[in-house]
Parts: structure tokens; sequence; C-alpha cells
């Protein structure tokens, strides 16, 4: 019989969920902290793909990890709640205080997670405000989790951070309501299986993405392809369309990167309902309607081109998570040149302090779920659990 | 709950570079562990999920659980660029021999292709990076690279990239590949940046080679009962076996026989599957699940359709009567729906229960919409659906089924004859079923029902077959209350 083993995993999106559902199988104790109000992480706000037939993108399958989770009697799950402090040694020793708000949700009366599987799945922020209570909704007061905790070992799966279209100007990301980034796309279409217009509700017939907004940017010193954008503007364009045979899609990008198995084919698929074009735009304009008009210039002669869309989604990139640098220090694990956190096979420069997900660098659904299998894997043996 | 002892030995199929990583953390577990070289070294393989028999040359031997472990060979694409090989025109491969022996003296001159012959990938387009750093290391060495998208979805390719670059060498990214004459001396291009035509001398022309999955992982597939894919590879893309599930409990593909992948996610496979395995044998002794599908021996004709619809290779016969390895069986009642006799049951979704599952929705509607749901699709979008404060119509009657595959023509026929205003079957798209065809079988029909219902009288748009994510409550809604508004 193994001694009871504790393993803190820090971060509750896909990488962390994974990670901490394949240890409690093997009788290990998990506190999953969890810095927002709830679970899932970014791709749990993520839309089926699927045209004639499953694309493969795992958005589904966050949502059944998720289940399994809150499922399991050894998991302990703490929303709301950050690291202060951290204590190296045998055993890890690390403090916990709640997690301030961000300054949008400050604002909010009442979140709602994007999964039923969330307990709880409504979060009162203001009471005064929030006009009808949901039923099984707790107030923001009651989470979040202060004290410390010691355990065997630490997993860090914090992901990653948006690129924030605004650094790139003429690109007009929060100037214009319907320039939009790929996050927000997939939020509206989550909700409401269909591609409505910010700003006036309108179905949109006529749609740009522009690709690596934010990677392979040499001037922004971003040396990395965030490896999931042309993936996701693909799969999402031809889904779209699927639906709607007369919707007209259009992706600018540098270079069109694989996304999946048996790419060709689904490529040739792709140029059959999507126009490319091999340029980045230079400026994005105001036209009519709150239509966009967008200046490029054409790859095979060289002369400036004009079109307008009724709505363009930016591909931003994959970017080191905000709290990388601070989180880094706390557990004294080194950040490679990009900013991620280095790993060498789920391990890292802390002994006892493991890393997975797309805190090391960009990855997809299912590359995630292979890391942090994979992190279970090192977690289990370093911990001696059989 | 009944235990078992099961066998704890593992084999692994295919000594490549994931293989023998795969048994040496599989030993590091201690279970024993037995590489076969190659795919072809398998003669046979018999049983179930913790007790397989494989025939080997040595003879017949007992595993508990199977790796398969194949890799990709290399082919050059001289023919896509028209090419064929000479001193000047030489491989991917036999250049970096060339490089590896210092044998480049007096080459002045270097032109890779990449992206033409095919659409490539981030393993191709990163040996064709080291290969410029490599001559750039060397003096007056000029490499050009003619290249189609470049693929560098792979951590550190756009630094190698930019790294060669920076050293000189000089990338054209075109949409069509250049014109090279047949002894590989003069290549024609079409320049970006002069818009005008341009022609290169180069010293050398070295040809991209495609990965091509191993060829005996059709036969390999055949042995062990699992899907090949139209890729040639060893499983079905499947969102819910990620990462090296197979349909079939106890047998693992690992690494380069489910993907093309590079040495890093190899390592990383190699874990993964240490783990799926330590998951599975444990310390050899599990628990037998409870509800599984059971055959009626007396109904058995012993026609095989279970064994053939099977998709988890969990029915195997003996004797007179087809039975179930309850190890195997993942209780998705395909077998039970498709069985001619009604000769099998599911534990948890007896017939008897889902019929009266079915009288249950005319309790309180006269006419209701019935709904099969498929729990791992349109259930749960049914459940996040009420959540989310989509208004499902009140007449509609949801029926958790295990999978769409476990909807017989009966039940669609008896909510019918009790007075049904519509029947639907919802089911996960096609490639996204848990039990690789239960939605086709559901499917197929419905719409063998629909022909029928027109010879009765009845409209056949009347029964609605559609597919749904777990994920998307609004996709489910809007074919809910279209469904709805059509019948009633």
């Amino acid at each position: 019989m193994n001694e009871l083993k504790k393993v803190m995993v820090i971060g509750g999106g896909i990488a962390g969920l994974t990670t901490a559902y394949e240890l409690s199988l093997f009788g290990v104790h998990v506190d999953l902290i969890e810095k927002s109000c709830f679970l899932g992480g970014h791709a749990i706000g993520y839309s089926c793909k699927a045209a004639e037939e499953c694309v493969q993108c795992g958005a589904c399958s966050v949502e059944d990890m998720l289940k399994k989770v809150v499922e399991q009697d050894n998991i302990d799950v703490h929303l709301s709640t950050e690291i202060t402090s951290v204590q190296n040694g045998k055993t890890h020793k690390v403090t916990l205080s709640k997690s301030e708000l961000s300054e949008d949700d400050k604002e909010s009366a009442l979140l709602r997670g994007f999964s039923i599987n969330n307990k709880p799945l409504n979060v009162i922020i203001n009471k005064e405000t929030c006009g009808s209570i949901p039923e099984g909704s707790v107030d923001y007061s009651e989470l979040g989790f202060e004290g410390e905790i010691e355990v065997d070992a630490v997993v860090l799966a914090t992901g990653f951070s948006a690129f924030d279209a605004s650094i790139k100007s003429q690109l007009s990301y929060k100037e214009f309501d319907n320039v939009i980034n790929g996050l927000e796309l997939e939020q509206i279409k989550r909700e409401t299986g269909k591609l409505l217009r910010p700003s006036d509700g309108k179905q949109a017939k006529k749609i740009a993405f522009i690709q690596c907004v934010g990677s392979r940017d040499e001037r922004l010193g971003n040396l990395w392809c965030s490896q999931v954008c042309c993936s996701y503007a693909l799969k999402t364009a031809r889904s779209l369309k699927y639906k709607d045979q007369e919707l007209d899609v259009t992706v600018f990008y540098m270079d069109i990167q694989n996304t999946g198995r048996d790419f060709p084919v689904f490529y040739e698929k792709c140029k059959d309902d999507i126009k490319f074009l091999r340029t980045i735009p230079a400026d994005i304009y105001p036209a009519e309607n709150d239509d966009l008009l967008i200046r490029y210039m054409v790859e095979e002669d060289g002369n400036p081109a004009n079109e307008t869309y009724d709505l363009v989604a930016l591909s931003v990139g994959i970017m080191p998570g905000d709290d990388n640098e601070k989180i880094s220090k706390l557990l004294g694990t080194g950040l490679d040149s990009d900013g991620f956190i280095t790993n060498g096979g789920a391990g890292t420069d802390q002994e006892g302090v493991f890393v997975t997900g797309t805190a090391t660098g960009p990855a997809n659904i299912s590359t995630v779920i292979a890391q942090s299998d994979q992190a279970a894997c090192e977690v289990l043996k370093y911990l001696g659990v059989s | 709950m009944t235990e078992i002892t099961i066998n704890t030995d593992v084999l692994v199929v295919g000594a490549t570079s994931i293989g023998l990583k795969v048994a040496e953390e599989v030993k590091n577990l201690d279970y024993n562990v037995e590489v076969l070289k190659s795919p072809q070294d398998l003669k046979g393989l018999k049983g179930f999920a913790g007790d397989f028999t494989a025939t080997l040359d040595s003879g017949e031997k007992k595993f508990g659980a199977i790796v398969t472990a194949t890799d990709f060979i290399t082919k050059p694409l001289f023919e896509s660029y028209n090419l064929s090989p000479n001193d000047k025109i030489i491989s991917q491969s036999d250049f970096e021999k060339l490089t590896e022996s210092d044998s480049l003296n007096g080459t002045k001159s270097v032109v890779f292709l990449a992206g033409f012959g095919q659409e490539g990938n981030p393993l191709v387009m990163k040996r064709v990076f080291k290969s410029v750093l490599d001559l750039c290391e060397l003096e007056d060495v000029n490499p050009y690279v003619f290249v189609n998208n470049l693929k560098v979805a792979s951590k550190g390719l756009e630094r190698l990239y930019k790294e060669g670059r920076d050293k000189g060498a000089i990338y054209f990214k075109l949409l069509e590949k250049p014109e090279i004459s047949e002894d590989g001396s003069k290549l024609v291009y079409m320049d970006q940046v002069m818009r005008s035509e341009m022609e290169l001398y180069p010293d050398l022309v070295v040809v991209e080679e495609e990965y091509v999955p191993c060829i005996d992982n059709t036969n390999l597939a055949c042995d062990l009962n699992i899907k090949i894919a139209k890729d040639g590879l060893l499983q079905m893309d499947n969102v819910h076996r990620f990462p090296v599930d197979t349909a079939r409990k106890g047998i693992f593909v690992a690494g380069t026989a489910r993907r093309l992948m590079n040495e890093d996610d190899i390592a990383t496979d190699s874990k993964v599957v240490a783990l799926k395995i330590k998951e599975f044998l444990g310390n050899g002794t599990i628990e037998v699940p409870q509800n599984v599908a059971v055959i009626d021996g007396d109904k058995c004709a012993i026609c095989l359709t279970c064994y053939r619809c099977c998709p988890h290779g969990a029915i195997y016969w003996q004797q007179d009567e087809a039975v179930v390895s309850a190890l195997d069986c993942q209780a998705c009642g395909n077998c039970a729906s498709e069985c001619p006799q009604d000769a099998i049951q599911l534990e948890d979704y007896k017939d008897s229960s889902i019929n009266s599952e079915i009288e249950k929705c005319f309790a309180d509607e006269k006419a209701p919409v019935v709904a099969f749901c498929c729990q791992n699709s349109a259930y749960e979008a049914l459940s996040m659906a009420s959540e989310f404060d989509f208004e499902i119509p009140e007449s509609f009657k949801p029926i958790k089924v295990p999978c769409a595959g476990k909807v017989d023509a009966d039940y669609i026929l008896k909510a019918f004859s009790k007075g049904a205003a519509g029947v639907a079957v919802l089911a996960c798209h096609p490639g996204n079923c848990k039990s690789e065809h239960g939605n086709t079988y559901a499917k197929w029909r419905v719409e063998d029902i629909k022909s029928k219902l027109e010879v009765i009288g009845v409209d056949k748009e009347r029964v609605l077959f559609s597919t749904v994510a777990s994920n998307m409550a609004s996709a489910l809604y809007g074919t809910v209350k279209d469904f709805v508004n059509k019948v009633k």
C-alpha cells in the first residue's frame, strides 16, 4: 500500500484537468488551483468545428474531461485562488490566497461558466445589479482559498495569454466593433451557433481571417508559430461555410500550416470553400454599414488592392502566460528566451516541479492532452507510486 | 464486483525509435516486455485485453497488452519535380550524408526544393533549415531554398528559419515550383521582388522527401482487429481516443504508428503509453465490469452479426454460441440493436427499460416528440441547453441512450404506434462516435424506417436523424426547435 501522496496542479484548463484526472486515478490526492471563477481555461469556450464530419478539434473533449474531474473524489478544486509563496524542499509548502477579479469582471453583476460541469456555473459578483439570480449560484465572496497546503509535487499548467491585437494598431482591433479576435469569434459561435456581428447582431455574409497576428513577428520579437491558428481558422471557416453556403470567406496568410492528419486532403476541400490570399493586410479602414475595408498588396503583381468585408477575425497568437514570470520566480523554474516555462520532458529546473501544456509553448488540444499524460507519468515516477 | 487476474506482459510491435522507448518505460514499471523487430514477426493474434495470445516465430505466447510502434519510411520526390537523380540532383537524405562526411568541397551554390512535390510538414522543413545552417558554416557557399508553404508549426523552427536567413541563405517563397533543366544545372523561377523571370545555375539540387507510413500497418491492423485510417496510420482520428487508445482495450498505438512526429513528441508518446498501460494492467487484478452486453445463448443463431459489428472487438464464439468478453465490452449496445434474433441485452439499457421510457413520454403529452439522445453528445448538449436558458419545448421528450447505435428500429416504430408526433435520433457527428460507427448504423436505420413509414402512410419527415456536438447547446436547440415546429 502506498502512503497517500499529494500533488498540487496549478491551472484548471485542459492541461491541468487532464493531469489532475490522471493522477487521481492512481490514488494521488490533487489540489487543483484555478485563478478564475471557473474550470476549463480558454478551451472550454471553443466551439465545435465539424462540417460534414468531425475535424478532431478536441473542443468537446475539454467538456468531457471537466466532467470526469468534478466527479473524482480525490481532487479538491480551489477556484479564484492563486499562489503567493512557495517553499521548495523535500515537500513543497504553497501559500494560497484569493485572487483578484479582472477589471472587466469587477464591473459585471453575474459571471457564468461555459460548461454545465462547472460547479458553480454562476458566480454573483454584485447582488444589487444582478436582477434575477439563477438557481445554484454562488456568491463570489464564498470562493477563494486562503492558507498553506503542503504537497509532494507541483504541476504547472498555467496556460497561455492570447496576443493583444490592439498592439498592432493598423488592424484597428477594439477601434471597430466588427474587428474581433479568434477567441471572441469562438464565443459568438458557441453561444449562438451562428456568426453574428457585434455591431448590429446581423449574420455576417463576407468575412476575412487574418493569420499570424502576434505570432511569427520579427518586429515584436515573437519568433514562433502559434501552431493552432491555421487549424482554427480553416476549420472554423469550413464549419461556417457548411451551414451557410452563401458565406464568403477569405484567409490572409503567410504560410498555411498543417491542421492535422491527412492535411493535404483537408486543404483541398478548403481551397474549394475559401479564398486564400498570401499577404498580410496593411490597414483596415471603416466602411459603410459598419463594414471594414481591408487594404493589401496582391502577391502576384505587387499592386495594392481593396476589399470590403462585414466581419474581420484576427487569428491572435499564443503568447506566454501573463503570470509566467511571477510563477517561474515563485517556483524556481526557468523561462526560455520566448518567455515560456522551460521544460525537459515535463520536468523543470526545480526538483518536484513539473510543467505541461501551453505554459511551455504553443500546442493544440490533443498535444496538450498527451503532454499532460506525460506529466502525470513523470510525477508518478517521481513519487514512486506504483 | 468480480475480480480476475490478467496477464501483465507487454508486447511491443516494432523495434523503432518509439518502440524501444516504450519498451524502456514499460520495463521501468516492472512489467515484462517483448519487442518484435518488425510487424512481420507477428504471425497472428487471438484473445482479449489482459489475455492475448500472439503467434511468434518462437511459438505462441501470452500478453496482457499490445503496443503498435511502427515507423514511417522516407521516399525522395524526384518524380514530382520531373527529375531523376544524378551527381547534381540528390535527395535530402543523400545531402545529409554528404554533409556528415564533409564531401561538399567545391560546391558553391545549393538549391533546396520543398513543398512543391507534396504539401510538406515541419519534419521536412526542419531538415532543410538544418542543412542550410550546415552549409552556412562552410566558406563561400550560397544556399537557396525554393519553398511553397513554410511549415514552421513546431517548436524552434521559426528561429532556425531566421538564423539561416541571417547567415545569408536566400528563401524564395513561390506558389508554383521553379522550372528545372533535366540535368539540374539551370533553374528558372518567378522572382517575387523583382517581378520578373530569373535564372539560377546551381552546383547541386536537393530534392525533398515524403514520409510514408509503414507498409505493414495494413496487415497489422487486420491481425489486431483495429481500424486503419485512409492515410495508412493505425488509429482512426477520434477525439475520444486522444492520444494513444484504440477502439480495443489493451491495444495502444504509439508515436509514429499514429501520426508523423518529431523526437520530442515520440518521447512524450512513450510516457503516455506507459501511463495508459499502468492504468490498464495495474497490479494484474482487474474488476470485471457489470454493465456489459449479454447474449442469450438460447436465442443466438451464431449468425456472427454481433461479431462483425462490434467496434471494440469484444465478441467471440465458442461451441454453439457467441460470447461477450466483459473486459473488452464498452457497453455501446450496437450489437444488441443489430442482432436479428434480439438475443442481446445491454445491462443498463434493456429493451424493457427503454420501452418503458418510451411509455413515459406519453404521460403528460398525447403526441410528444420522442428523441433518442446519445449520452456522449446530444444528451450532454441538451442538459447544457436547459441550463443555459434555451427554451426546449415541453413536448420534446428526450431518452438517453449509450450510443445512437443502440436505437432499435423497434423503438422508433413503438413511439409512432403510441401516437408520437415525431421521432428524432440525435447522434454524434461522423468521425466523432466513441464506438466508431454507431452513428452510421443509426442513420441507416432511420433511412430504412423512413421508407417503411411511407408505405404505411406516415409522413417520413416525422423522423429525424441529426448530429450534434456535446458542447453545442445552441446548435442542438436550433435542431430541436425546427423539428418540433415542423411536426407539431
